[in-house]
């Protein structure tokens, strides 16, 4: 039996509490993505929420992607963007601290993704706050960031979207169903109407400049061209003989003399 | 007399066994390596940049001859250039298994072979991967936010690349939603489809992304596609040869580098004995840009 007490008796220390179970979340099911800036251009604009807003591109800031070099350095790649007509909208657009970027982990490594897209853990499904993201891409505009849509843009799209209903149309006795998004085109065309209405009287086409006047014709070639056509060589020989003139060369050439001489009677009449 | 229970026998059964086969995870795998819309620019390989800078010249029946009268001078035309710079960086990846894991591999999975395959296959997959990020970056847009693709939508993309005089064949990179709603949009049409479905052939040479060919033009799906208007669409696209153009870089090798040059892909075993670990380092050089922003069309429709 043991004894108690003995001096070599390993009393144990308490150990430390158990942590309290943590609920591990699962990441979101999405791929990893690279971060990016977005980038206006004139030509691409979309109705989204009820307003028509700027088709904003999503440029990739990945080494060997689109010139950015090996150290991840954009500069050149987004001057070269600006270049062919491209407008960078700034991270920072809304003011200091601020950004249009979130990122997420996910397996593998991190999503960038704009602050008004919605990720879940352990779901694949991306959600968007559509109106807000609306709002904000059409204060861009208000903001004087980029310029509004174009005429041509606007008249592009309302030709596209008639072509479309149209053709929905012609369907919709077989698929009902369509109805919906002949409806939802249709409030589109609206939106696009009123745009065009806005600004069509700000903006002008390009008018043009007359071009030049062609040169006026010299008038003995167009009395030579008349005599060789309407006058055989022989004619023309026994014209020009009549006139004192020498009979010599091709039937156009002898026109020629003939029409020189009968302008230049008229100029010593006049 | 007990019966003998299975349980009885925990000594003499496994708690369970390897399955036949290795099963690979969900992934993306669609190589385009190949395909003719897509341009190659070069290997800047002892060229003295890590930049390629592609020329575009206005020659070859760029300008017609012009009428000039009998004994005057022709104006001499002039030639105007233009170029697109690709910029080539490295990409690389490492798996670290240790002997323990390898030695009991029962699949060969772990065997340098396998990893060097993996190796082609993923550098393959980068490029895909970057082309992708690149489709929905045209100016010229088709389809309706919010709304899904229609074949309308398609048909006005490769169009306006018909419209714009750009050289087939045309390629075209869909997100999965996108080719979802157009392959639903192919079977409701009412009049005839020039769809050519991916033979089991051409996917085998074309890799599981190839979904066949509409009105000419070859559709790939890759979930790399990027998504557009906050995540409420997705940005694919269809371009023919010269808006995309890609280039890339030979790694140096040298007597001294154990493991398997797979073309542009350098597969290195660096050996950790104080670890017993094995890294097997794959690198490969490239660089992807958009070439004449003309030649492609995104094509922007609900996610």
């Amino acid at each position: 039996m043991a004894r108690l007490n003995q001096p070599d008796q390993l009393t144990g220390s308490i150990p430390a509490p158990l942590a309290e179970p943590i609920e591990k979340q699962p990441l979101p099911r999405l791929a990893p993505s690279p971060r990016f800036l977005l980038l206006a251009h004139p030509n691409r604009w979309c109705v989204s929420g009820g307003k028509l807003i700027p088709l904003l591109k999503r440029f990739s800031l990945e080494p060997g992607v689109g010139g950015v070099d090996k150290a991840g350095n954009y500069h050149n790649a987004i001057a070269q963007q600006e270049a062919r007509g491209w407008t960078l909208i700034p991270e920072a657009v809304d003011g200091p601290g601020t950004s249009y970027l979130r990122v997420d982990k996910v397996q593998n490594g991190h999503r960038f993704r704009t602050r008004w897209e919605v990720c879940y853990n352990g779901s694949t499904r991306i959600g968007s706050k559509t109106e807000e993201y609306a709002e904000w891409a059409c204060s861009l505009v208000e903001r004087g960031i980029i310029r509004p849509a174009p005429v041509y843009a606007i008249e592009g799209m309302i030709e596209r979207l008639e072509t479309s209903i149209a053709n929905l149309a012609n369907k919709v006795h077989a698929v009902p169903s369509l109805q919906i998004k002949i409806d939802a085109q249709e409030a589109d065309l609206l939106v696009l109407r009123a745009a065009l209405a806005e600004i069509e009287g700000e903006l002008q086409p390009t008018q043009g400049a007359a071009p030049a006047a062609l040169p006026e014709p010299d008038p003995v070639d167009l009395r030579a061209t008349e005599l060789h056509s309407s006058h055989k060589k022989a004619q023309l020989v026994e014209l020009a003989d009549q006139l004192g003139l020498s009979t010599k060369g091709t039937a156009k050439t002898i026109a020629q003399r003939i029409a020189e001489h009968e302008l230049g009677s008229e100029d010593g009449e006049e | 007399m007990a019966d003998t229970l299975y349980a009885d026998l925990a000594d003499s059964r496994l708690p369970a066994i390897l399955g036949q086969e290795l099963m690979l995870s969900r992934q993306d795998r669609m190589v385009i390596l190949n395909h003719p819309a897509l341009f190659y620019a070069g290997d800047v390989t002892n060229s003295g940049s890590t930049v390629i800078k592609q020329s575009e010249l206005d020659f070859m029946a760029a300008h017609e001859l012009a009428a000039v009268a009998d004994g005057a001078a022709v104006t001499p035309t002039t030639l105007t250039d233009t170029s697109y710079n690709v910029t080539v960086a490295r990409r690389a990846k490492s798996y670290a298994p240790t002997d323990l894991a390898r030695l009991t591999d029962s699949y060969g999975a772990l065997d340098p072979q396998k990893f060097a395959e993996d190796a082609t296959l993923s550098a393959g997959m980068t490029l895909t991967s970057l082309i992708a990020q690149l489709m929905g970056g045209f100016s010229n847009v088709f389809g309706t936010s919010g709304s899904d693709l229609t074949l309308q939508d398609f048909e006005d993309a490769v169009t306006s690349l018909e419209i714009a005089n750009v050289e087939g064949p045309y390629l075209s990179i869909l997100a999965a939603r996108q080719w979802g709603d157009m392959r639903d949009a192919i079977r409701t049409a009412t009049g005839t489809v020039a769809f050519d479905p991916a033979s089991p052939e051409m996917i085998r040479m074309r890799g599981t992304g190839y979904k066949g060919s509409i009105y000419g033009v070859d559709v790939f799906v890759s979930n790399k596609v990027s998504t557009a208007n906050a995540g409420a669409d997705f940005a694919g696209g269809v371009f023919g040869r010269g808006a995309v153009l890609w280039a890339d870089a030979s790694v140096p090798t040298d007597p001294s580098v154990i493991g398997v040059n797979a073309g542009k892909v350098l597969l290195e075993y660096d050996r950790n004995a104080l670890s017993a670990v094995t890294n097997f380092v794959s690198n490969y050089y490239l660089g992807v840009a958009e070439g004449d922003d003309a030649r492609g069309a995104a094509i922007i429709t609900d996610a």
